[in-house]
């Protein structure tokens, strides 16, 4: 009950794919290479089938389906594992080639067909679908524009499902790309339009963690990946561990989305420490609260300081002290009232699980809707901006049958949900594209009130 | 599907039915969730682990109106596209979409 379906698509989408199934295939007693069950807790089975599929013979499968336009990625990950089905690979035969117009318009929509057969497939098995995860970069050809086309496809098939996008952003310090920008910014209106709940993954802030924080000399992708996973492995820690807060995908919606249109959320993960660095911490709760607030330790390049928390939530995993927790969570609340907006009362939540990440005693995920996103945002946009000024490397993209008119068009959606943060902050006209109404400055309990019904309404609208 | 409307169809069925499974997961999560709480009560848990299970409920409880009132709106949705489709009424999809309608009002009247 309450399943869900996973696609991962193109180079880094699958790549943090394999990562994810990884961790959590750990954490619940299954093989990674065989599929196999050798777990000891029945906690593990509980609510496995809200990922993995299984078969009478106790042998899971991950609920996933592995897409790119180009072979070669996907077929490694067949031959190393038995955790994905052979049939849920779709490959093109003829890469995007960074180009999102040919991940949208030829290469990817060739095999679109198939990658939403084999997604009905998924759907009809399960027994009630609560929804989709996507993971993809904006960066690439095939994670920009194959994804806004299955985007699309998904919301006009299944527009009672959410869909939930975890989004790796590309980076300046990391980029061998030219165009980079260009995808990112076109990516921008189907995240804008159609996604429920976006994670930013942003290389730039993995980047400065492998380099600060973890002190790795040649930091790579895979090690980029696993963080990732760690923190992937938190946010879901809900949805695959009975007991707590937010265990569904909608009621993390509900929680952390007050207008439709702010949904990106920002993630945060620690300990983000070595091997090594762990003997020196203490490890206690309190070290934990205090770091999931640091700007260091956020998988995006922002100061939560530049901006207020709209919503925000802790995922703690361990043995600890609810009360302790709880407590210390309210004290950095009411420490730092100051960066959090006053119109939306009790708008950090916090949740428990026993079971800690492999590898550490205990561990605390953050999540958070800040305004401060707009930060991230910018960068995009003036990245794209200053190639589009002179029209470089345009002739990719019109060459695909894309024309200018569509870069500008994603710089004004893009300026826009700048906007909407911003005036979010102020308090007033919140939620920019709405109805009007929105939540008001001042009166707490008139903020209540306003906020819930217009989240309500916006979603029936759309 | 070579018809637009039988993929129409077959597509607001589909959302009913879905629907109709998540109201009553989201029933049943409640009444789960409750007794979870007489367990925790009856092992004699801290008061703030009692707390914080009355918080899930309450939010588990929040849910059930909202899924209900998504189910209500899209069962209108498929409702009317049955009595506007007639001459489809001989189709599989049609009858499909009829039973699917039918478990979907039993639900909405628990």
């Amino acid at each position: 009950m309450r399943e869900i379906v996973t696609l991962q698509i193109g180079g880094a989408g699958n790549a943090i794919g394999d990562s994810f199934w990884h961790v959590i295939s750990h954490e619940h007693g299954v093989d990674y290479a065989s599929g196999r069950f050798g777990g000891t807790s029945p906690l593990q089975l509980e609510r496995i089938n809200v990922f993995f599929n299984a078969t009478a013979s106790k042998r899971f499968y991950a609920r996933t389906i592995l897409i790119d336009t180009e072979a070669s990625t996907i077929q490694r990950l067949n031959a190393s594992s038995q955790l994905y089905r052979p049939e849920n690979f779709v490959a093109g035969s003829e890469s995007a080639g960074n180009n999102f117009a040919r991940g949208y318009h030829t290469d990817g929509a060739a095999i679109l067909d198939q990658v939403l057969e084999n997604t009905r497939r998924e759907v009809e098995s399960v027994d009630s679908l609560q929804g989709f995860q996507l993971l993809h970069s904006i960066g690439g050809g095939t994670g920009s524009g194959l994804t806004s086309l299955i985007m699309e496809a998904l919301v006009e098939q299944y527009p009672d499902n959410l869909l939930c996008n975890y989004v790796t952003i590309p980076s300046p310090n990391m980029s061998q790309v030219v165009v980079e920008p260009y995808n990112a910014l076109l990516s921008t209106p189907a995240l804008v339009n159609n996604s429920h709940l976006t994670f930013c993954l942003d290389n730039e802030a993995l980047f400065q963690i492998c380099n600060r924080n973890l002190k790795l000399k040649m930091s790579g992708y895979e090690h980029i990946n696993h963080i990732v996973a760690l923190t992937m492995s938190g946010i879901t820690t809900c949805l695959r561990f009975p007991g707590q807060l937010n265990a569904g995908l909608r009621k993390i919606y509900v929680n952390m989305v007050p207008f439709p249109r702010l949904h990106f959320l920002i993630p945060g993960f620690a300990p983000l420490v070595t091997c090594k660095q762990q003997q020196f911490s203490k490890g206690t709760v309190s070290e934990l609260v205090q770091q999931i607030f640091y700007s260091n330790n956020l998988l995006c390049a922002i100061d939560l300081r530049k901006g207020k928390l709209l919503t925000a939530a802790g995922i703690f995993r361990g043995r600890m002290s609810p009360r302790e927790v709880d407590q210390l969570m309210t004290g950095v609340r009411n420490k730092n009232i100051n960066n959090f907006v006053d119109w939306i009362p009790n708008n950090i939540k916090t949740a428990i699980c026993d079971i800690p990440p492999r590898g550490l005693k205990m561990s605390a995920t953050f999540i958070g809707n800040t305004t401060a996103i707009q930060t991230l945002f910018q960068r995009l946009l003036d990245a794209s901006m200053s190639m589009l000024r002179r029209k470089a490397h345009l002739h990719w993209y019109t060459g695909e049958g894309m024309e200018e008119q569509e870069f500008q068009d994603a710089q004004q959606e893009l300026q826009a949900i700048i906007d909407d943060y911003r005036s979010s902050a102020e308090g007033e006209d919140s939620g920019g594209g709405g109805g009007g109404g929105g939540g008001r400055s001042g009166s707490a309990e008139s903020g209540e009130e306003e906020a819930t019904p217009e989240a309500h309404c916006q979603y029936c609208t759309e | 599907m070579t018809d637009p409307r039988i993929r129409q169809l077959v597509i607001k069925s589909g959302v009913v039915r879905r629907l109709t499974r998540e109201k009553y997961c989201y029933a049943k999560e409640v009444l789960t969730e409750q007794a979870r709480l007489e367990k925790l009560r009856g092992d004699g848990a801290d008061d703030h682990v009692l707390r914080k299970q009355e918080e899930v409920i309450q939010e588990c409880i929040m849910m059930v109106p909202d899924s209900k009132r998504r189910l209500q709106k899209e069962y209108e949705v498929l409702e009317k596209y049955l009595a506007d489709e007639q001459d489809l009424i001989e189709t599989d999809s049609y009858k499909k979409a009829a039973e699917i309608l039918k478990d979907a009002k039993a639900e909405l009247e628990t």
